[in-house]
């Protein structure tokens, strides 16, 4: 009995000290290894963390989350729809691109959209934390340098979205995390007009030219500086719906003088000239794959082709084909400088086949030309980019010589004797192919063609191999792409473009 | 002596059972208005009594009054007369039976259940008598081999082939009749010298104890909706993970499996699936410990499952229990002689179909018309012909070895076993092997203590190779069946042949080109404790652990693939601890009084589990290193990448309740209460609560069923209940969270949540019935059920946000569904019985809202550069098919045609993607299972079908092996290709690097449906003369086929399929892409060899 006593006592002591003690410590379980992301309202975060937070944006834009947006997209959306490259590989949202049959379920302008709007998303989660740090180690110029940072990236990538797809949402906070429905509804935001788009870009990019360091002071020309800003600036005004060239004119001088041609062509492309005087904004990726990060250019690796030479990118067919149309160029102007540093051709008999190219003298793009160890550093914006917009904005306000003396400067570097012009459209056409051949497969032929006016009938005439029409029969509202469906599905408040 | 009439208690005993009952709830009553009793004994009674010169037979009568003890004893007997005084106070029944006969000439034996026999110490009185009798069935047929023991002794026999027997007992013996079959039966002798009796067929189902929540009941009383496998149905069978034991064994439960390869896991579906992003798979409790990965333990080990289906049974595991409970009982050691059980087998496997590909000759003639004349020579046909799927798909071979050594006394029980099994799958490197070692002992310390543990060790390895893709992704199956017959095996230089137009590896490429290994440690043990105290009260202590270590190492080699030439090798691991423990406490409390029975159980319980990972990786590795081993080539390796950890913690502390009362076993009564407090939702959101009840009406005991003579069983049952989900979730998925790169300490936002992340709650009603027929020979049992999911969580792909997806409380879902089993004993004959158990399962399975305005979904199901196979959408099930709706070919150009909604049929390019409709669905009409024993003398065969009706499959392989566009080689099915204008053919023409001829459209959506004879087993039991003459205890051999016989009208190679069901899939990924094919591993058939022996 006793024994029974005592037992119902233990077991209703034990069961009391188990039950009462120790549940908190069992539910209070916080992340170790992430952390969670401060609610910008109610404290601040470090110095520190803010700097750690702008490196973050960098890392994401040209990191392993974002490249194929970041490069190699800009390279099939500028040069592969264009007549710089054929789509290559054997990828048929690639190929649809190329040959304009493309519609809203192409996978390759779905992961564009995500791919944009989630870097965009990151910054709008930054930003405010960055904005409402209050730690004293963080000087204002220095904030206001980092909210200028990160505030262009946004802007740029909004910049590249409204080039591709025109209307678009405009998001500029984070999502309201309250509950499950804000957040969807949070979301969930119509198109605005073009204008409104670049008027917010604008926006954005007026508080970074007033607010980022200049060019001298950046470290490395990953980092966004006036330079950056203002070549940026220089663009979109000439991008926008009504160019205003005086704009173009006034930005490009902005920019000019902080920079300087290098002396060689071949010194751009041989990764042993990163971070050099010609650079505007670069992605870098210093030792690639050797770096501490561990993050390498892989975009090489799906474009410089065969086991053959020096190239180890795999037998396979790559992408982003060079046109015949573009080779005809360089080589009606002589220009084999930078031809043989943008392409290799090689042997690839028993291999794959082209309709486009002979077997024996293949062409692969090999401008960024080190897939092994992921060195290429990728130019965004380059000096001669912006030179040559100054060009067109002479040309606009009639000072051809001026135009043409931007042009032949830089035939100069490549040893090509000058060239000398009539009308301002015959002009505007050397400066065109210029820009075709100095700046291939860096992702601007398509949108110059667009903004030119030139994209329908420099298309419609594009040949193939043997001299035979591609037939692409672009129609107008081809110039601006569908509206991914799965984004339509996800937001059913976003319209489609007309056409598609 | 022979006419004394027998007393119990002075009352008649052909009412004793119903009397006694009666006079418990009398005496229940007395004693609380009393208040008389102060003290308990070991069974809770302690007897006060005050007499003066009373006659024994009296004080009997007032010891039954005041307690359960009851007296048998021969009326006759002198001694009982005898008048003797007493006083005792608060004693045990020994002290005051020791002091009331002291002297009388009487003597007593106190039996099981109370019973106290009294005796005379004379002889005379007391002699032994000579009982004979007949032992008779159901139709009055002998039983021969009947048991008869006097109770409380070793004294027995058995009956003759006449089903006579004779014994020597004492004349106030009580006598048990028992034999397996029949119900066991007890009579008391009485001084009769001839006793018959009739034994009834056994109730077993209906008296067979289910093993529930924290308990377990006996299959009459329940009220739930439970279904039972037993180790019967697992014997005999290559199980190697155990869930497989319920594929078409148990209504309600679809068991599919992912793919063939070894080691592959399993998807359980429950009553369908309630969650779009969160786990869908059951909760499982082996031996008390709940879990979600049952797959180091080994089927022998298991004793019997008991799937808890609808939300009244499963509802005391609350917010774990939404897609159902599978509680696993393993074997224990059972008191009596020691056992040692031996069983084995071995046997070999193939695939289950073969699929023809293009010969290099018909390879040359579709590449020429590809791509040109000359693309590939004559002399490249005449050097190479290499039929690859006879390369990859080979001959695999699976064994197993367990012994289990078992046994014990009343005090101390054990079962220890150990087990090897070991499988080597159709293709190349995949293997898997498991060593496990399981031990369960329980003792019973004194009358209130008994302790048990059970242990179970276990280590896996598993090697994979890769499935599930492409051949642009190295997927091994697609790379068998597409890579051109003339690629060679390899190079000159000794690397893997490469197709010379893409640079894709021949399959050699997947099964060397690199190694992916896993390995699994894992402890599970727990500890209990069952104190039993007071009257009718049971705590249970128990404390468990479940440790897991996981290692993964990864390996390309650096040269003989260009993804290895290129990266120059790549080597990873990962490394992982999982420990988790459980302290649980539950106290159950049980009374009976009259007819009216009533149990209750209250519960507490503590969950944390705590993950641990680190990753290391290097890449360039120098190719004269790539032999060795794999730390080795680490250390060489001259990148390495920064290390990276893993730490994921959760905890969940739940308090829990059960009440059960029923009346007279006619009408049942059973109500849970769950509260769950998880670690996994903010604070405000943390605690949930899950009421359920049931009741059941056990109709055949009403008095007027009595007439109705074919029914012997008829209960209807009915339940509501609510239960949540949390499985699927991360441990943080409420918090917005960054990571930090743990190179360069960037932080950079990762996730984003909703503040009121909460459960998904089900709701489930479930209306059951039992019934049996004719003698039992019948039994039925249908079910019907709703089951409604609230607050779904849905990991919806944000339009315009920093994440990819945010994951939601914003769906519902429903699924309704009936079940049905039928168990029928066909012929029941001495030498040949034939039993057939056959269960059919419904299911409609319904997303009734994904959230906000938002109606559907793509993006699940890849089918590599063609999108998306599978869409989520509202108003539909879950594996829903969308695309475009295929119309023929066109005879003038050979170009696939596709339906518009206003130009008819199209070519692609003219199409526009608002063209695309649901053109098909992975949701079965239904699944079912049938199995069927025939045993004649020592032969059994068991015939065990299985099959799924009305389900579709996304053939994506056929996309691939039929796609016409490149120098993948094809199907023969291409043979009929398009090549002439007016060619009438439902086989496009080629189309060079298009994919127009096979966007995802009707043209891949195929009949999924199947009958498959899953199991057929030949077993013959050696005849135990024999084996007793060396030994033996018994002995089987039994040959085996699995999945020999399919009926399909499927293309691919199998049915069974599920390419984004693997475990590796993201959670939504895997709960809607169902019923795509994209080169999976395919099943295999196999023939085994196996030999059971008990010693």
């Amino acid at each position: 009995m006793k024994t029974n006593k005592r037992t119902g006592i233990l077991v209703t002591s034990a069961t009391l000290l188990l039950i009462l003690g120790g549940c908190s410590k069992i539910l209070d379980k916080k992340p170790v290894t992430q952390v969670i992301t401060p609610d910008a309202t109610s404290a601040s975060i470090s110095a520190t963390d803010a700097e750690n937070l702008v490196s973050g944006l960098y890392t994401s834009y040209r990191g392993y989350d974002f490249m194929t947006w970041s490069i190699f997209d800009k390279i099939i959306n500028g040069d592969a729809i264009s007549d710089n490259c054929y789509a290559g590989g054997d990828n048929s949202a690639n190929i649809t691109l190329d040959n304009f049959t493309f519609n809203s379920l192409n996978s390759n302008l779905d992961r564009d959209w995500s791919q944009a709007y989630q870097m965009i998303g990151r910054i709008n989660i930054a930003l405010p934390q960055i904005e409402a740090c209050t730690d004293p180690a963080l000087s204002a110029t220095r904030k206001n340098q980092m909210v200028g940072e990160a505030r262009f990236l946004r802007a740029f990538n909004y910049f590249d979205l409204t080039r591709l797809f025109g209307k678009l949402p405009i998001v500029l906070a984070p999502p309201d995390l309250a509950n499950a429905e804000t957040l969807l509804n949070s979301t969930l935001v119509p198109r605005s007009s073009v204008d409104s788009v670049y008027l917010a870009i604008l926006d954005d990019l007026w508080f970074a030219k007033n607010n980022v360091m200049d060019v001298s002071a950046a470290a490395s020309k990953l980092i966004i500086t006036k330079g950056t800003v203002n070549a940026t600036l220089a663009k979109i005004y000439a991008t926008q719906p009504n160019p205003n060239w005086d704009s173009v004119k006034y930005y490009s001088d902005q920019v000019i003088p902080n920079y300087s041609l290098l002396p060689q062509f071949s010194e751009l492309w041989d990764n042993a000239h990163k971070n050099n005087s010609e650079a505007i904004w670069e992605l870098t990726y210093g030792d690639g794959y050797s770096s501490p990060d561990g993050i390498g250019d892989w975009i090489p690796s799906i474009h410089v082709g065969g086991s053959i030479g020096n190239y180890e990118g795999g037998g396979w067919k790559k992408f982003n084909l060079p046109s015949n149309d573009l080779i005809n160029l360089w080589q009606s102007e002589g220009d084999n400088i930078r031809l043989n540093n943008s392409v290799t051709f090689l042997d690839i008999t028993g291999q794959f086949s082209d309709p486009n190219w002979p077997s024996n003298h293949y062409p692969f793009l090999t401008k960024f030309n080190d897939p092994a160890n992921g060195l290429n550093d990728f130019y965004v914006l380059r000096l001669p980019d912006i030179m040559l917009l100054k060009a067109e904005a002479l040309v606009k306000a009639n000072d051809l010589n001026g135009a043409l003396a931007i042009v032949n400067e830089i035939r100069a570097r490549v040893s090509l004797g000058p060239k000398s012009g009539g009308s301002a459209d015959e002009v505007d056409k050397i400066i065109a192919d210029e820009r075709r051949m100095e700046l291939a497969f860096e992702g601007h032929r398509w949108f110059d063609l667009v903004r030119t006016g030139k994209a329908i009938e420099v298309m419609n005439a594009e040949k193939g191999g043997s001299g035979n029409n591609l037939n692409y029969n672009v129609q107008p509202f081809r110039l601006i792409m569908p509206v991914p469906q799965n984004q339509i599905d996800l937001n059913p408040r976003l319209d489609q473009n007309p056409g598609y | 002596m022979r006419k004394s009439v027998p007393h119990v208690g002075g009352f008649q005993s052909r009412s004793l059972l119903k009397i006694l009952l009666i006079m418990k709830l009398a005496i229940f009553l007395i004693l609380i208005s009393a208040l008389q009793v102060h003290a308990f004994d070991a069974n809770g009674q302690s007897i006060s009594i005050n007499a003066k010169q009373t006659e024994i037979r009296k004080v009997l009568t007032d010891i039954e009054r005041q307690s359960n003890y009851r007296f048998l004893y021969n009326y006759d007997l002198k001694g009982l007369r005898k008048k003797v005084d007493l006083n005792a106070e608060k004693l045990s029944i020994n002290d005051v039976l020791s002091q009331v006969f002291d002297n009388s000439g009487l003597t007593y034996k106190i039996l099981d259940n109370n019973l106290v026999v009294v005796l005379s110490q004379n002889e005379d009185e007391n002699k032994e008598i000579r009982v004979t009798g007949k032992v008779t069935g159901d139709n009055d047929e002998p039983l021969a081999g009947v048991s008869v023991l006097e109770k409380g002794t070793s004294n027995g026999t058995f009956t003759d082939n006449g089903g006579t027997y004779s014994l020597t007992v004492g004349n106030s013996a009580i006598l048990v009749f028992s034999s397996i079959g029949f119900d066991n039966r007890e009579m008391p002798v009485n001084g009769q010298s001839v006793v018959n009796i009739k034994l009834t067929a056994a109730t077993k189902q209906l008296d067979q104890v289910v093993v529930v929540g924290y308990g377990s009941q006996r299959k009459k009383d329940l009220t739930g909706a439970v279904s039972v496998v037993t180790s019967a149905d697992i014997a005999n069978r290559p199980i190697v993970n155990p869930g497989e034991a319920l594929q078409g064994k148990a209504a309600g439960v679809q068991v599919t499996s992912v793919s063939g390869k070894p080691g592959a896991g399993l998807s359980l579906r429950i009553r369908g699936s309630s969650s779009i992003s969160a786990g869908n798979e059951p909760l499982y409790v082996v031996d008390g410990i709940p879990m979600t990965d049952i797959s180091s333990y080994s089927a022998n080990d298991i004793e019997s499952i008991s799937v808890l289906k609808d939300a009244a049974s499963a509802s005391i595991y609350g917010t774990r229990a939404a897609n159902g409970v599978v509680v696993i009982t393993t074997k224990k050691g059972k008191a009596g002689k020691s056992r040692i059980d031996f069983n084995t087998y071995f046997g070999s496997s193939t695939l289950t179909k073969k699929l023809d590909v293009l010969d290099s000759r018909q390879y040359q003639d579709y590449m020429n018309e590809v791509f040109g004349p000359g693309t590939i020579s004559d002399s490249l046909v005449a050097a190479t012909n290499i039929n690859w799927p006879d390369e990859v798909f080979r001959t695999g071979n699976q064994q197993s070895y367990q012994v289990a050594f078992s046994g014990g006394s009343d005090k101390i029980q054990h079962y220890l076993s150990l087990g090897y099994l070991n499988q080597v799958g159709a293709i190349r490197p995949a293997t898997f092997d498991r060593i496990n070692a399981r031990l369960n002992l329980s003792s019973k310390l004194n009358s209130w203590l008994s302790i048990s543990t059970a242990t179970t060790v276990s280590r896996s390895n598993t090697s994979d190779v890769t499935d599930n893709n492409s051949v642009a992704r190295g997927g091994v199956v697609l790379s068998a069946l597409t890579t051109p017959p003339t690629v060679p095996k390899y190079a000159s230089d000794g690397t893997i042949g490469q197709n010379p137009q893409t640079g894709w590896e021949n399959p050699l490429g997947a099964i060397e080109g690199s190694t992916n290994k896993f390995r699994e440690d894992r402890i599970v043990s727990n500890i209990g404790a069952d104190i039993r105290f007071l009257k009718g009260f049971l705590f249970q202590s128990r404390f468990g652990i479940d440790y897991k270590n996981n290692g993964n190492q990864f390996f390309i080699d650096p040269w003989l693939t260009q993804n290895g030439r290129n990266n120059q090798g790549n080597l990873s691991q990962q490394t992982s601890t999982t420990l988790a423990w459980l302290s649980e406490q539950t106290l159950n409390y049980s009374k009976s009084f009259n007819q009216h029975n009533f149990s209750a159980l209250a519960g507490w319980s503590a969950q944390e589990s705590d993950y641990d990972q680190t990753n290391i990786a290097a890449s360039k590795l120098d190719t004269q290193y790539r032999f060795q081993k794999w730390d080795e080539m680490f250390s060489r390796a001259q990148i390495k990448t920064a290390p990276s950890k893993t730490v994921d913690q959760w905890g969940l502390v739940s308090y829990f309740g059960r009440i059960n009362y029923n009346f007279a076993g006619r009408y049942l009564f059973q109500a849970n209460l769950r509260v769950d407090k998880s670690s996994k939702f903010a604070p405000d959101n943390r605690t949930a609560v899950f009421p359920s009840f049931s009741a059941g009406w056990r109709i055949s005991d009403e008095a007027f069923m009595n007439k109705v003579d074919f029914v012997q069983d008829l209960k209807l049952r009915a339940g509501w209940g609510r239960n949540g989900n949390q499985e699927g979730i991360g441990s943080y998925e409420y918090l917005s969270l960054s990571n930090i790169n743990n190179a360069t300490g960037d932080i950079s936002p990762a996730t984003i949540a909703p503040a009121d992340l909460r459960w998904e709650t089900t709701t489930q009603t479930n209306i059951g019935v039992d019934a049996s027929f004719w003698e039992r020979r019948i039994t039925v049992s249908a079910d019907f059920y709703v089951k409604k999911t609230s607050d779904v969580l849905v990991r919806i792909p944000l339009s315009g946000q920093i994440v990819p997806s945010v994951l939601l409380n914003s769906g519902d879902m429903q699924n309704v569904g009936e079940e049905f089993v039928i168990s029928s004993k066909n012929i029941v004959k001495k030498d040949l019985t034939w039993t057939t158990d056959f269960n059919i399962s419904f299911n409609k399975n319904k997303v009734t809202s994904i959230g906000n305005d938002l109606s559907f979904l793509s993006g699940f199901g890849e089918i590599y550069e063609r999108g998306f196979a599978v869409a989520l959408a509202k108003g539909y099930g879950l594996g829903q098919f969308y695309g475009y709706t295929a119309a023929g070919v066109d005879p003038q150009t050979g170009q696939q045609l596709y339906l518009t909604k206003d130009k008819g049929a199209v070519p692609y390019s003219e199409t526009s993607p608002s063209d695309r409709s649901f053109i098909g669905s992975a949701q079965p009409d239904f699944v079912y299972g049938m199995t069927n024993v025939v045993t004649y003398k020592n032969f059994d065969l068991t015939v065990f079908l299985q099959g799924s009706q009305g389900n579709d499959i996304f053939n994506g392989a056929r996309v691939e092996t039929e796609g016409m566009k490149d120098s993948r080689n094809q199907s023969t099915a291409i043979l009929n290709r398009w090549r002439n204008p007016g060619d009438i053919t439902d086989i496009p023409g080629v189309s060079l690097a298009s994919n127009d001829n096979t966007v995802i459209s009707t043209r891949f959506v195929e009949n999924g449906s199947y009958l498959r004879f899953k199991t057929i087993t030949l077993a013959y039991r050696i005849n135990q003369k024999w084996l007793d003459k060396i030994g033996i205890a018994g002995a089987s051999v039994y040959v085996s086929g699995q999945n020999v016989i399919t009926v399909t009208k499927y293309k691919g190679f199998d049915p069974e399929v599920s390419t984004y069901g693997g475990v590796s899939n993201t959670t939504d990924n895997r709960n809607v892409s169902l019923g795509v094919d994209y080169g999976a591993y395919p099943q295999s058939k196999t023939f085994l060899f196996g030999i059971n022996l008990s010693l």
